[in-house]
């Protein structure tokens, strides 16, 4: 289809427009406001809407300014003729006219049927679809202002002619991929799985819900029938058991009677034989007491005879011990006097001793204080002597004659620098200084000296060294000075006496240190005895009071003082020793007498309380003959009666046996167990009874319906319940199999449709990919259709949001164009594709690329219509241009 | 009279069994009705041979729950026999609380219709018609102690000792058959010598435990039988004498067929042998003959459709068709060729190729059903197709 001419005529705010369309690109320039929009919206809906369509969008389409009905005329080229249609929009009553050159024209709803067969639209559409419909219609196509950056593909299948283009698609594919039959077949599983199956499970009222629900139901029948069939068993099992615990109640019945019979027999004897054992007891019981008092009262008189015997033998040694005590503290008083004189004794001697030592001890003290006198006078004398010699010492002497040496070593220097003159021969007289020189002699001289020979000869020698023999000899004389100064300091003449001197003063200090020596001793034992004359008093004291004691005639004749006291020691200890063992053995006579005495009085006692006991016993004995008669006659009617008890109890015995009682169990606890047991087997057999009652209601309840053929009834209708179930499950399973494999195949199919579209895209969207790698990416999905447009760009993958609004519009473009492509086979070859301001957000720069592009597809045989505010760009490329602001 | 004493051994008639497995309630009556039939049968046989007793060893009923009607007919068809009918309770009747034997109203239709039925409910020994009859009744469904168990401390020489003596059980025989621990006979102790016949019921075929000893089998067959020597529709007829060894007869009575066909098919051609194996069965018999089908194997699509028609046409001639087995359906290669060299459609050719080849490799039961319903929807859409066409 190819667009030839279009008339508008009081369109919005054209009077009149009329303009022709190149058979390649036609640019439409124009300001805004100067009616582009206004142009396509005419033609779009002069093509796709019906004349007698009312509402908005045909409102929208009057003039305000120009008089009349709105009405276009588009020529066009499709079906291999020339067609022109003529629409007029007067509301319901609008006209169209669809003429063919050379052909009658078709009027109304004709001419719109046959339009749409041209458009390939199913239908020319009235008001009503306007707004949902109208958009779509070859939105693939043309683009209106302001949606340019709309993604096609993410809108319904509507918008790009689905159908067509999948039936173009195919149509250049090698071989068929998908034929009727197969969308046929594939919508009949699609219906059937959603028949049954929804996407929340089964589909209620579908077959297999109603299967499943037949199988519940059976499930649950089955299962009642079970436990109707159970529960009736169970009753019938308990009647049973209801039944035999009855017959065994019945049995034990007579055998309780039996035991009751003899039980009571039994109780019977018992009884009989009750006081017959009391009698027999109380029998035993005064026997027993007869022979006890009888032992009794043998064994007191025993006790008693025995006491006696010992009591006498006990007085009389109690009456020896006490004349024993009396000899015994004599002895003891004797000794103790004789104790008392020696002590006595002991202390003449002693102070007699201490006597003696006082006086010894006075002479001495008196003795000392002698010697430390004439020891104090020599110390005086010496002391005066040393005062009388000067005070010098070793060091003194020392430094004196350190002097004398020091003088001593300046006179062998001098000497030893002194000229030496030694007149070996002489014929003439040699004079030194004035002084005649024999042969032989020798002198020294230190300095200069004069030498006479003879007459004539004078000479005066000058020894080398001359300065430092003057300094020697000063010091010399300084030396000697000193010397001298020290020794009249110490008063002697010469060193020697000084050293005599020294040695005298040295003798004496040592006497007085030996004499310092002896006092100090003599002071050091004084103060050990006692301290001066003080003491001397008190021991003075002491003697006269030992000496005022009266001393016997015999202790002071004693002649050994020390042998005495000895002596009088040991008697003394040997007394007291005596002393210590008579007091022992006298305490210990005493200790005797005293238990003696005790243990006769215990005995005493005891006597008289066998003698008590034996009166008492006596008498009881005496009472019960009284009363019971002898001991003999007792025993015999004990005997009687015992025998009389033996076959009462033999009887008792074998009773007891048959019962099966042990011997002295009680009959009467048996008995009440018996009755116990009575009472609850009648209880029980109560309760058994009433339970039969109702278990034979229950079992005949139960019963009365065919239970076991219901139960196979209804278990068969579950095995086939289960059958269907499985079987219409597995059918619905083998459909959704199908449906899913037929889905995969389709999916398979997408690739094979999206492919020849996608080089299509990317051959058109080449002026503007930058790298080799880049290109399209679009998907197919059969049921969905087109989707998920992304341009792979630098190795990145994009979603068409993701990219520029520039991008957009071109890769829009070339969308557009690859589908007019696909689908232009079907419309003659060419489709007409129209962008209204549709690359208003492309770089200036970028727009030669979009109008390679465009123009590319005008040499694939498109018609590109593009209508622009600012046209210049395209100018170079369209095939005409049409200025709307000077129409 | 015959000269020696001549009993009729007979067990397990289950009157009153339910057949409720039978959908058709027509042929479930039918079934029923030919329990009680078989007892008149066995009144013939007893006319016949001029037994002496009928001896019954147990289950005449099948459970405790059997329809009035049903009891009063079986009664009535009872009281025809011209000989006592001695019968004692077994598993299905047990004679205990809940049995059958307890209920009113077949205590009265007894007096009324059957007056030569004695049931025998205690375990002690009875003289009928001069025979000494040792019977083991089962008190409960399930005893757990052997019912013959009196008989160990029976004192023999207290018994007649010209009368034979036959001993009348129900359950298994300890070694044979039966569940373990649940009505066991124990018949091992018992002094041989001392008894001349064991008539046993419980199971349902013939079978001959000694010579002496015997299981009657049902007079009628109620279930397929388990192989060729499974003879379930006979009477015994037994001359029996003291101290000497019985003399046993069997005597058919039952009536309808019991049929077990077990074959594998492995393909169409298969189904002429079929048929004529179902031939040889039934022939032309209507309703009396019961089926349990086995088929394996598989069968093409189109002789899976002519087989379904054959057993539909069977199922009505039949009193009942089970059918067992499993049958798969595979397209022969005419029937695949079909759908996969279909060029009006590559979408359903490339789906079938696939399910194919799956099939061959695994017997997947679910995409046997995906082909064989992908078969059916191009079937419908090209009938479709050409009846528009």
């Amino acid at each position: 289809m190819r667009l030839i001419r279009c008339r508008l005529e009081s369109v919005r705010r054209h009077r009149t427009l009329e303009l022709s369309f190149a058979p390649g690109l036609t640019l439409i320039g124009g300001a805004n406001e100067s009616g582009k929009s206004s142009l396509v919206e005419a033609m779009h809906r002069t093509l796709f809407l019906r004349a007698s369509a009312t509402g908005a969008a045909i409102r929208d389409l009057r003039s305000a300014t120009h008089a009349g009905h709105p009405q276009v005329e588009i020529d066009f080229e499709a079906a291999g003729h020339s067609w022109s249609l003529l629409k007029c929009f007067s509301g319901s009553g609008g006209t169209s006219r669809l003429s063919r050159a050379g052909q009658q024209a078709l009027l109304g709803g004709d001419a719109e049927d046959q339009l749409a067969v041209l458009l390939g639209v199913d239908e020319i559409i009235g008001s009503r679809q306007v707004n949902r419909v109208l958009p779509t219609r070859w939105a693939h196509l043309w683009v209106m202002q302001g949606l340019a950056g709309r993604n096609l593909l993410d809108l319904s299948g509507e918008h790009y002619d689905l159908k067509g283009l999948i039936t173009a698609l195919e149509g250049q594919a090698e071989q068929s991929l998908q034929s009727p039959m197969d969308q046929q077949v594939y919508n009949q599983l699609e219906q059937l799985v959603a028949s049954s199956l929804t996407s929340r499970g089964v589909k209620q009222n579908s077959e297999l819900w109603k299967r499943r629900q037949d199988l519940q139901q059976a499930s649950e029948q089955q299962a009642e029938a079970q436990e109707r069939l159970l529960s009736y068993e169970a009753a019938c099992i308990d009647l049973d058991a209801n039944e035999q615990a009855l017959d065994q109640l019945e049995s034990t019945a007579p055998q309780v009677q039996k035991r009751r019979r003899q039980l009571l027999a039994l109780k019977d004897l018992q009884q009989r034989l009750a006081p017959l054992r009391l009698q027999q007891t109380q029998w035993q019981q005064q026997l027993g007491v007869l022979s006890r008092l009888t032992q009794e009262i043998q064994s007191v008189e025993t006790a008693m005879k025995a006491h006696r015997q010992e009591l006498n033998v006990m007085s009389e040694s109690a009456e020896t011990i006490s004349s024993n005590l009396v000899e015994q503290r004599r002895a003891f008083e004797h000794s103790d006097r004789k104790r008392q004189a020696l002590e006595e004794r002991g202390h003449a001697l002693r102070r007699r001793q201490d006597q003696e030592r006082l006086q010894q001890r006075i002479q001495d003290i008196r003795r000392q204080k002698d010697q430390r006198a004439k020891f104090e006078h020599q110390q005086s004398v010496l002391n005066q002597e040393l005062m009388g010699l000067p005070g010098c010492d070793a060091n003194a002497l020392a430094a004196l004659q350190a002097q004398q040496s020091q003088l001593r070593e300046l006179d062998i220097r001098l000497q030893s620098m002194a000229s030496k003159i030694e007149l070996q021969s002489s014929d003439m007289t040699v004079r030194l200084d004035g002084e005649q020189l024999g042969t032989g002699d020798v002198a020294q001289r230190t300095g200069a000296f004069r030498l006479e020979v003879g007459e004539g000869v004078n000479l005066l020698v000058s020894p080398g060294e001359g300065t430092g023999l003057s300094s020697l000899l000063a010091d010399r004389r300084l030396c000697q000075s000193r010397l001298e100064q020290s020794l009249k300091l110490w008063g002697v003449s010469s060193i020697e006496a000084a050293e005599a001197l020294l040695q005298k003063r040295m003798e004496l200090e040592q006497q007085r240190a030996v004499l310092d020596a002896r006092l100090r001793q003599l002071n050091e034992q004084q103060q050990g005895n006692l301290k001066g004359n003080q003491d001397l008093e008190q021991l003075d004291q002491q003697l006269a009071a030992l000496r005022q004691h009266q001393n016997d005639p015999e202790i002071a004749a004693v002649d050994d003082l020390e042998q005495a006291l000895d002596d009088c020691r040991q008697a003394y200890q040997l007394v007291q020793e005596r002393v210590r063992s008579l007091r022992a053995n006298y305490e210990l006579a005493e200790g005797q007498q005293t238990s003696l005495s005790r243990k006769l009085q215990e005995l005493r006692i005891r006597l008289e309380r066998h003698e008590a006991r034996h009166a008492q016993q006596v008498q009881q004995q005496h009472e019960i003959e009284s009363r019971h008669g002898s001991a003999t006659s007792i025993d015999a009617d004990f005997k009687k009666l015992s025998h009389q008890c033996e076959l009462l109890q033999k009887q008792l015995l074998e009773l007891s046996g048959d019962c099966g009682l042990a011997a002295g169990a009680d009959v009467e606890t048996s008995l009440v167990e018996l009755d116990d047991r009575e009472l609850k087997f009648n209880r029980q057999r109560t309760d058994l009874n009433r339970e039969r009652g109702s278990l034979l209601e229950r079992c005949e309840r139960l019963g009365s319906r065919e239970l076991h053929a219901e139960l196979e009834e209804a278990s068969n209708r579950l095995n086939v319940a289960q059958q269907a179930e499985e079987q219409e499950k597995q059918l619905v399973e083998s459909r959704v199999l199908l449906l899913k494999r037929f889905q995969d195949a389709r999916a398979d199919l997408s690739r094979r449709y999206s492919s020849p579209l996608r080089s299509s895209i990317n051959r058109f969207i080449a002026p503007f990919l930058q790298q080799p790698g880049d290109s399209s990416e679009l998907l197919f999905d059969a049921s969905e259709g087109l989707k998920d447009l992304r341009l792979q760009r630098s190795g990145q993958s994009l979603e068409f949001s993701q990219l520029s609004g520039g991008l957009k519009e071109q890769l829009n473009a070339a969308v557009r164009l690859a589908i007019a492509e696909a689908l232009r086979d079907g419309h003659d070859g060419c489709l007409p594709l129209l962008f209204d301001d549709a690359f208003t957000n492309s770089d200036p720069s970028r727009l030669e690329a979009v109008g390679s592009m465009l123009r590319q597809a005008v040499d694939l045989g498109l018609q590109v219509v593009v209508l622009s505010c600012d046209p210049d760009p395209y100018r170079e490329i369209a095939d005409s241009v049409i200025d709307l602001d000077h129409h | 009279m015959a000269l020696v004493p001549r009993i009729l051994h007979t067990a397990d008639w289950q009157i009153g069994k339910p057949y409720r497995w039978i959908e058709n309630s027509q042929k479930q009556s039918r079934l029923q009705q030919e329990r009680v039939d078989a007892v008149l049968r066995i009144a013939e046989v007893a006319r016949q041979e001029q037994v002496d007793v009928v001896l019954v060893a147990g289950d005449l009923f099948d459970s405790s729950t059997v329809a009035a009607a049903m009891v009063m007919e079986v009664l009535e068809a009872v009281g025809s026999i011209p000989s006592p009918v001695v019968v004692i309770p077994g598993n299905h009747d047990h004679g205990g609380a809940g049995g059958i034997w307890r209920r009113e109203d077949l205590r009265r239709q007894m007096q009324q219709r059957a007056g030569n039925l004695q049931l025998l409910l205690k375990p002690e020994p009875v003289v009928v018609a001069g025979i000494t009859l040792l019977p083991c009744p089962l008190q409960r469904q399930r005893d757990s102690q052997s019912p013959s168990r009196w008989l160990d401390q029976l004192n023999w020489t207290d018994l007649d000792p010209v009368n034979p003596r036959v001993v009348l059980a129900h359950g298994s025989v300890q070694g044979f058959g039966g569940d373990g621990q649940v009505n066991q006979l124990c018949l091992d102790p018992l002094p041989r010598d001392q008894i001349d016949y064991i008539a046993l019921g419980d199971w349902h075929a013939l079978m001959e435990i000694d010579r002496r000893t015997w299981y009657s089998g049902t007079p009628e067959p109620d279930r397929f039988p388990t192989g060729t020597d499974d003879m379930r529709s006979q009477v015994l007829v037994i001359d029996v004498e003291r101290a000497q060894p019985p003399m046993v007869r069997v005597k058919p009575t039952g009536r309808l067929h019991w049929h077990r066909i077990t074959m594998t098919l492995n393909g169409d051609a298969d189904l002429a042998r079929l048929e004529q194996q179902l031939v040889e069965a039934v022939g032309s018999r209507v309703g009396r003959d019961l089926m349990r089908l086995e088929l394996n194997g598989q069968l093409g699509l189109q002789g899976h459709l002519h087989l379904e028609d054959r057993l539909a046409l069977l199922g009505q001639q039949l009193l009942h068709l089970r059918l067992r087995g499993k049958l798969h359906r595979q397209p022969t290669a005419q029937e695949r060729d079909e759908l996969l060299l279909r060029m009006d459609s590559p979408l359903v050719s490339t789906i079938a190729a696939g399910l194919q080849d799956e099939l061959r490799s695994s017997a997947d039961p679910l995409v046997e059903q995906a082909l064989i319903e992908l078969h059916r929807l191009c079937a419908t859409d090209s009938s479709a197709t050409d009846s528009c066409a």
